[in-house]
């Protein structure tokens, strides 16, 4: 790769698009700290680079340069640039979109702060820290562990990959940048449709010193035709506004985003000071509802029926980094042209330019969080923090309609009789709905459900006439009668089923003959016998009348997991029209 | 003078430690420049004194200025006494009020936020040779309705029933000294049935090789010595201590377990060793203690028990939050049982250690309540819901504390009768706190508009005046039966809200009375109120009798124990003098009350 080229240079942020920033990705001198002595010594001070990294790509990954497999505990980062001098005099925010687990900064020698918690973005304003020059000496310290009281999601706690656990991902796996802004700034919008009352709410923080010769200037657009625009008296730090957007500009007078008609509002945030423009954003929102209805689940209150595929988003070349725009968009547009209209994105929380072009495709997205292990205090504490981080962060895309917290009892192993471990799943089921109250949530999907919006299983049966035969009576499975999957029932011992939809949310998993790695089941010889197995599975569940979903295992090979429809470099294993076909019957 | 010189985590002590209370450099930042002009470094001018642990606000500060200052500076010097050479030196808060930078030596070392928790920096790689220069930077939003805060008003002047603020460090500041390898967490979870006492402990640092060594002893009396050799740095035993000895189990008489009545305390001392070298060495203590709900009763170890508790804001006329000296919480505790209480509902407030220490001590119930944010919002919520982990990560071994209460009368879900996003964080707080501790009960919402709740708490200040006979009667007739307590309206909200209703827990009127009597010149308000002891009594018995006769309600908590700033509906006053003679106060709360009929 050459020194200079920038991965990843698009836009991070697409829900929050200010015009000046500073893409930090490319080249940065790294260290490996295997005995932690890095902090004594003062490495922050005086940096003597060992290695080269291709941030935003983690270590063990090609991309990086480097692709050294073997886990190292604490490592280290360090880049020099200068300020432009045009955003002299501005606050200076580094953002890190994505930091596996734990991340240390200082800059110019000084430390600035930590955080912890591998899937969220987060950031520090470095403003006081930038000396006499505009020169920033940055040095980041990344602290990983193979701890299970840490959301790790599919990163191996050993030092050898297993089942379905690859590669762990350590350090900076998104895009690191940085912000200028005032003072005076608008810190969050959070946008809430409601499509019953064709109204659109904004909930404004903004931050910095404010009195009232502020003024936050609102501008709804639709396709570049103006739709509605108001002003605020910035009079305090949280203002809402909840605003009718029906206009004569389309005869429905409110267009719905959709999976067929992805419509997007775009919308502009002005915060302007006696005129002058002091802070300029830009997002957009889509008029979706998604609701439950006589165990139906409804899109813009009509039943839609989900065909999703699960997807880990892993690459071959960079991991849980996707390599490229061009990747995602990849991604996206084959599991449409494949007959699916929305994915589980599985133990990972995704990339924003992934949801962005979800939000602007009309893809369907389950988001759910990467595992803990164990069951402990300290896993409880981690992984709340960050699932509470993790919904406000991504509440504002019309794509993602199911929030998905556990998985498979992974973290809650005891779930199904262990009341602590019931009662954190029903606290984070509740703490969810409290930030967000829009969206369903499945706390454990696959089986062991305690409260649940959804009722999601899991089951690798081969052949659609088994399932048909194990699912005939819906009232046996969901009342514990009928186990499925190796012995597991769909609730948790002391819940009862309450008339919830139904999704088969993991199936398939075909793989072909290979020695390299596994699948679900048998594996199978050539593609017909692929596409009959596929055929007969889905078929079979379509047929089931009182399931209103399925989620195919899944969308690409992943390391020694070869039951993709793609290979782990996207090309298709089977003829993605004969897919489409068979989902599409 | 130093104040507060007292071992503060009396849960987990070491020998090794320097109290860092006294008289620090101080200054307000009104205009929040400090961090630009690097008042962390050591050649900053400071023109101001405080004494810690007291916040500004406090008299004992030496400061006693009640106006809003949403950012404060502390800085002093200290030096390492040579016993803790060689050894990783652990830089400890107990509590400061909202957001706190440190800095040791002009670096940042962390920061924290919230305001009720303990919280520590390993400080080792920041130390030099001679003096340490240590700051902290303070960020206390005086306005801000979205940080818990409790009784402090976000007004200047303290009115109705919100008191001065707390701004900063408002208990002790310490250091210690541990080995690498030291015991990090330690946890005592007791199990009266089996008669089990289950340890789990963390080890930081290196423990191959190592060992660790448990001794409990039981009034001297040594019951088990065990040496547990380490192979993961979590470790987990239980050991029985009941052994087949009836007299031990609660089966006759109390036994060994913990109650009001009969305190009992296991001592332990744990040592890691290396060989026979030891590495590190912690003294605590636990108590055999269980608390249940069944039949509409509150069990303690496995017996119905009646609370009868004082509602507790835990406020000092000197030192606001912060208890002038150890002495003053122990004699808080003293005075209320001698009321004929058997606890306290600690109101709005994660109460200091020491206190908790000596309820365990003495005797005395606790029910755990944080400090609400009086708006709601996503932040208020993830806020809450941090400082909630972390409380039960620090109180979780008191025997005293039998409940925890994470929302009081709907403060912080103002809206909670129908708002969706409200009534779910109020279910969220229950479960995620049973996901963490089953062995204590939680209250939903202190007061009414419950959801899942082990008690149901409800709150009703209708008793009137001694001359409104008809009130009185509807008061009466309100806390007669189940059915009454679940139709009365006492704020003119429901006691459960939207989509929960009640499914046999206890109901405890879990604040009333609150009975004005002006002692002294200071102006003020109570929810009713007399004008001389006799009347005071009188109408204490007048409401009392409302609860004792009731055959639906299982205990009771009583506002409130002291007069706070303008409000005068204490048993005693401010500065904790009788306001009537105890003895015939506990003759009132020691009356026969209806046993409950199911």
């Amino acid at each position: 790769m050459i020194n200079n080229s920038i991965p990843r240079e698009e836009y991070p942020r697409p829900q929050f698009e200010r015009a000046e920033w500073l893409n930090l990705n490319g080249e940065w001198n790294f260290k490996f700290d295997k005995e932690n002595n890095g902090e004594k010594e003062k490495w922050y001070k005086k940096f003597d680079a060992e290695k080269k990294i291709i941030v935003p790509f983690t270590y063990e990954t090609k991309a990086s340069g480097i692709e050294e497999e073997e886990f190292c505990p604490h490592i280290w980062y360090q880049k020099k640039i200068t300020i432009p001098s045009e955003y002299e005099g501005k606050e200076i925010v580094l953002h890190f979109q994505a930091a596996d687990y734990k991340t240390k900064l200082w800059v110019n020698g000084r430390f600035v702060g930590e955080r912890k918690g591998g899937q969220i973005a987060f950031s520090f304003n470095i403003t006081d820290y930038l000396e006499e020059t505009n020169e920033l000496d940055i040095v980041v310290k990344n602290e990983d562990s193979q701890s299970c009281f840490q959301p790790r999601g599919k990163q191996r706690w050993l030092d050898q990959s297993f089942e379905c656990w690859y590669v762990q991902t350590t350090g900076i796996w998104q895009t690191v940048w940085l912000e200028f802004l005032n003072d005076t700034h608008i810190h969050t919008v959070k946008i809430t449709p409601d499509i019953d009352s064709e109204s659109v709410e904004f909930v404004y923080e903004v931050g910095g010193n404010i009195d009232s010769s502020y003024v936050l200037k609102t501008s709804i657009s639709f396709k570049g035709l103006p739709i509605k625009t108001f002003d605020q008296v910035v009079s305090r730090p949280n203002l809402t506004i909840n605003t009718n957007i029906a206009s004569e500009f389309h005869h429905w007078r409110v267009v719905h985003w959709s999976p067929h008609s992805p419509n997007l509002y775009d919308v502009t945030f002005t915060l302007l000071k006696n005129g002058e423009v002091i802070d300029l954003v830009k997002s957009y929102f889509g008029m979706r509802k998604i609701s439950i209805e006589n165990g139906n689940v409804m899109l813009n209150n009509i039943p839609i029926y989900q065909k999703l595929i699960l997807d880990q988003g892993y690459w071959e070349e960079s991991h849980l980094t996707p390599p490229s725009e061009e990747a995602i968009l990849e991604d996206i547009d084959k599991t449409f042209a494949m007959g699916f209209n929305g994915v589980r994105k599985h133990m990972k929380v995704e990339d924003q330019r992934y949801l962005y072009w979800a939000d602007k495709k009309g893809l369907l997205v389950w988001s759910e969080m990467a595992a803990t292990y164990e069951f402990s205090d300290e896993a409880v504490q981690n992984f709340t923090e960050e699932w509470m981080e993790v919904v406000k962060q991504h509440y504002n895309h019309p794509s993602i309609i199911v929030w998905t917290p556990f998985n498979e009892s992974w973290g809650v192993k005891n779930i199904f009789t262990n009341r602590k471990q019931q009662k954190f799943t029903e606290g984070i089921y509740h703490l969810t709905k409290a930030i967000d109250s829009m969206r369903p949530v499945i706390v454990n999907d696959g089986w062991e459900h305690t409260v649940s919006d959804i009722i999601t299983l899991h089951d690798y049966v081969e052949y659609g006439d088994e399932f048909l035969n194990r699912y005939e009576d819906k009232e046996k499975v969901v009342n514990n009668e009928i186990a499925f999957n190796k012995h597991k029932h769909a609730m948790a011992q002391g819940y009862e089923y309450k008339g919830q939809p139904i999704i088969i949310s993991e199936y398939g998993g075909i793989a072909f003959n290979s020695e390299k790695g596994w699948g679900y089941g048998n594996q199978v010889k050539n593609e017909e016998d692929f596409l009959k197995r596929y055929e007969s599975i889905t078929q079979g569940i379509k047929d089931t009348p009182y399931i209103s979903g399925f989620c195919y295992t899944q969308i690409t090979d992943v390391q020694q997991e070869i039951n993709g429809l793609l290979n782990e470099d996207r090309t298709p294993k089977v003829d993605m029209n004969k897919i489409k076909e068979i989902n599409s019957k | 003078m130093t104040f507060r010189q007292e071992y503060p985590r009396p849960q987990l002590v070491r020998g090794d430690w320097l109290n860092l209370n006294g008289e620090w450099d101080f200054e307000f930042d009104d205009q929040n420049i400090g961090l630009e002009e690097k008042w962390f470094k050591e050649s900053a001018e400071y023109e101001q004194k405080i004494n810690v642990p007291f916040a500004y606000q406090t008299k004992l500060s030496g400061i006693n200025d009640s106006t809003f200052h949403d950012w404060v500076w502390y800085r002093r010097e200290f030096t390492i006494p040579d016993s803790m050479n060689g050894k990783q030196i652990i830089l400890h808060f107990g509590a400061v009020d909202y957001r706190a930078m440190v800095f040791i030596n002009g670096n940042l070392v962390g920061s924290h936020e919230g305001g009720h928790t303990s919280f520590s920096f390993d400080i080792t790689n920041y130390l030099q040779d001679g003096n340490q220069t240590l700051v902290v930077r303070v960020e206390d939003p005086s306005i801000d309705e979205t940080i818990p805060r409790g009784k402090q008003y976000w007004i200047e002047k303290s009115a109705a029933i919100w008191y001065t603020r707390t701004t900063g460090i408002w208990q002790t500041v310490w250091i210690e000294a541990v080995n690498k390898t030291h015991i990090k967490k330690l946890r005592f979870t007791s199990d009266i049935d089996k008669g089990d006492i289950t340890i789990d402990f963390e080890v930081a640092g290196d423990y191959i090789n190592k060992k660790v060594e448990i001794d409990i002893t039981f009034k001297d009396e040594v019951i088990a010595n065990e040496t547990i050799q380490i192979y993961e740095n979590f470790v987990k035993r239980s050991i029985n201590l009941y052994n087949r000895k009836i007299f031990r189990t609660g089966f006759h008489h109390v036994g060994w377990n913990w109650s009001p009545e009969n305190p009992n305390l296991f001592d332990v001392k744990i040592r890691v060793k290396e060989q026979e070298q030891v590495l590190d060495t912690i003294s605590s203590y636990f108590g055999m203690r269980k608390i249940h709900t069944e039949n509409g009763m509150v069990y303690l170890n496995n017996r119905p028990y009646y609370q009868k508790l004082v509602l507790d804001q835990g406020y000092w006329p000197e030192g606001l939050l912060t208890a002038p000296t150890d002495e003053d919480l122990k004699k808080d505790i003293e005075l209320t049982k001698e009321m004929g209480f058997n606890g306290c509902r600690k109101h709005q407030k994660v109460e200091d250690p020491r206190f908790l220490y000596w309820a365990d001590k003495l005797g005395f119930l606790v029910w755990g309540e944080c400090a609400a944010s009086p708006s709601y919002s996503e932040d208020a919520v993830a806020r809450l819901t941090n400082e909630w982990i972390e409380i039960i990560e620090r109180d979780y071994n008191h025997p005293c504390i039998v409940t925890w209460v994470p929302i009081n009368e709907s403060w912080g879900v103002p809206s909670i009768c129908n708002n969706d996003q409200q009534i779910h964080h109020s279910a969220a707080m229950y479960h995620l706190i049973h996901s963490l501790d089953t062995t204590r009960l939680v209250i939903s919402n202190d007061g009414w508009e419950l959801t899942k709740t082990d008690i149901c708490a409800i709150h009703n200040y209708n008793h009137g005046q001694k001359d409104e006979v008809e009130k009185y009667n509807e008061f009466r007739n309100s806390l007669r039966t189940t059915e009454n307590l679940l139709l009365s309206r006492p704020a003119g909200r429901e006691i459960y809200t939207k989509g929960y209703h009640h499914s046999g827990e206890p109901i405890l009127l879990t604040e009333f009375g609150g009975i004005g009597y002006k002692v002294g010149d200071d102006s003020g308000w109570g929810y009713t109120s007399v004008t001389n002891e006799e009347d005071f009594l009188a109408d204490y018995e007048r409401v009392m009798k409302a609860v004792y006769e009731s055959s639906a309600l299982h205990g009771y908590c009583y506002t409130q124990l002291t007069d706070v700033e303008q409000e005068i509906n204490g048993l005693l006053t401010y500065d904790r003098k009788p306001k009537c003679d105890l003895q015939l106060l506990k003759k009132i709360n020691d009356m026969w009350h209806v046993p409950i009929v199911r």
